[in-house]
């Protein structure tokens, strides 16, 4: 019964997560559109809104590239995790996958054959943290394309290299926005160490639009100022807004390390966050 | 300027950078697995089941479904074209005169199309339900046992749209001047650094 209800759950999430847009960022998108000045952004900026709207409409996927599927979890107070949720979200995938539709995305990656169900050689991811402060689970559903996913950046740099993150950010973004479909929404973690620090460039990304972080929002601010003053535009062909938002996600990090890592999230951010009281 | 074109065609050295384009008729989907494909039998000299000559090609793979009689295309957005530079020159040595896609071609890549006079136009990434809406039907698939993204569709399309002339048979690319741009910016950018 509890596991029935998750499984469902687990769909739903998969199901509003690829097929509507969460709000803030149409929202930013439809800001992005009314103040635009160049004349290709602005009908490009156009075409996407009008493409949100009819995906949640018609209950079709928000872009064709339907992603590799992930789960991260944030387990807190009276809640139940256990093994069985890994099964449930990959049995919610597969049938989803045929459903939806989306398309099949996972392959083996040495002799690139096609499971042709969205799962398969440990796939789907499922990544948990714990917090103690949170009563309940928190399920968040992520969508990524390979676009926004090739464009993936992690280097260790020197702890005297720090001064160095903003034009880090900056080359980057001049490099890859245009293959990473922009407006891009930039997630860049700092610290921690190097796996976890990829996913807090993740984590970054997921987080709302226009939220800022209590110790470096301002860092966040002239990062989005500046890259919007490269000109890349929506889709890398020329406009005022190259990124809708930068968030920076940090963590302690070692005495004689400095990670930084960098994701370019394409405007198709999708996300869809499942509460529940005590796993299912 | 806004043009609708017919393809397959012959000519496309009247479109511009900065153009608008709407496509009517066919196109070929191809992403890296059919480049591989399409190159190695080039190499062997056999000719491949679809004809190139003068054709549209879009850099994209579909979410697909079988239907009484043949397939639904869902969500058909362009998926990244740099990917395919290296076997760029296969589909435009077949005879493809339009390329479309998302990101464009780099230097020297983008020089082929000046060579072939072909064209590339840009259509937004992820619009996958609008770019479905224009297509009419599925004509044919070839190569499925690449997978439904990486399989060649033959679709037909009425009013495929809005496209920006991104890389013209001149050889102008406007990726590559908003490139330089983002440049000159971090050029200044280091400069009041080191001050």
């Amino acid at each position: 019964m509890k596991q029935n209800k998750l499984y469902l759950q687990l769909r739903k999430g998969i199901r509003e997560a690829e097929c509507s847009l969460p709000s803030d960022v149409e929202r930013a998108l439809r800001e992005a559109w009314e103040r635009e000045s160049i004349e290709y952004a602005k009908l490009q900026l156009g075409v996407i809104l009008e493409n949100v709207e009819r995906a949640r409409k018609e209950m079709k996927p928000v872009c064709q590239d339907t992603g590799l599927l992930s789960l991260y979890i944030k387990a807190g107070l009276n809640c139940e995790i256990c093994g069985y949720i890994k099964r449930l979200f990959r049995e919610a995938v597969i049938e989803e996958s045929s459903k939806i539709p989306l398309r099949p995305n996972v392959v083996e990656p040495f002799t690139r054959v096609n499971s042709n169900s969205n799962v398969g050689w440990g796939l789907p991811h499922i990544s948990v943290d714990f917090d103690e402060s949170y009563d309940g689970m928190e399920m968040v559903v992520v969508p990524r394309g390979a676009g926004s996913m090739n464009s993936s950046f992690l280097g260790m740099f020197s702890p005297n290299e720090i001064d160095e993150l903003k034009r880090v950010v900056l080359e980057h973004v001049i490099n890859r926005a245009r293959y990473t479909c922009p407006p891009l929404i930039v997630g860049i973690g700092v610290g921690g160490s190097p796996e976890q620090s990829l996913l807090l460039s993740e984590l970054a990304v997921l987080r709302d639009i226009g939220s800022r972080d209590n110790k470096y929002g301002s860092l966040e601010d002239s990062l989005l100022s500046e890259i919007n003053q490269l000109g890349i535009g929506v889709m890398g062909l020329g406009g005022d807004t190259t990124a809708l938002d930068v968030h920076i996600e940090w963590r302690g990090t070692h005495t004689a390390s400095l990670p930084i890592s960098i994701t370019l999230q394409c405007w198709a951010l999708r996300k869809y966050a499942i509460k529940t009281s005590c796993g299912g | 300027m806004e043009y609708h074109i017919s393809v397959p065609t012959k000519d496309v050295s009247h479109l511009k950078v900065g153009d608008i384009v709407w496509i009517n008729g066919e196109m070929y989907t191809l992403r890296d697995m059919a480049h591989r494909r399409l190159r190695s039998l080039q190499e062997r000299n056999i000719a491949p089941p679809f004809d190139l000559e003068g054709a549209c090609i879009y850099h994209a793979g579909p979410i697909a479904w079988k239907v009484e009689g043949g397939w639904m295309i869902c969500s058909i957005g362009p998926t990244t074209s740099g990917r395919m530079s290296a076997l760029l020159e296969a589909t435009l040595s077949a005879g493809a005169k339009l390329i479309v896609g998302k990101g464009g071609f780099e230097p020297p890549f983008d020089d082929l199309f000046r060579e072939y006079s072909s064209t590339y136009l840009s259509f937004v990434g992820g619009a996958g339900v609008i770019a479905a809406s224009s297509v009419v039907k599925v004509k044919d698939v070839y190569w499925m046992d690449l997978g439904i993204p990486e399989a060649v569709w033959h679709i037909e399309v009425k009013n495929f749209g809005p496209c920006i002339v991104s890389i013209d048979a001149m050889g102008e690319n406007l990726y590559t001047t908003v490139h330089e741009r983002a440049r000159n910016f971090m050029k200044d950018y280091n400069k009041k650094r080191k001050v």
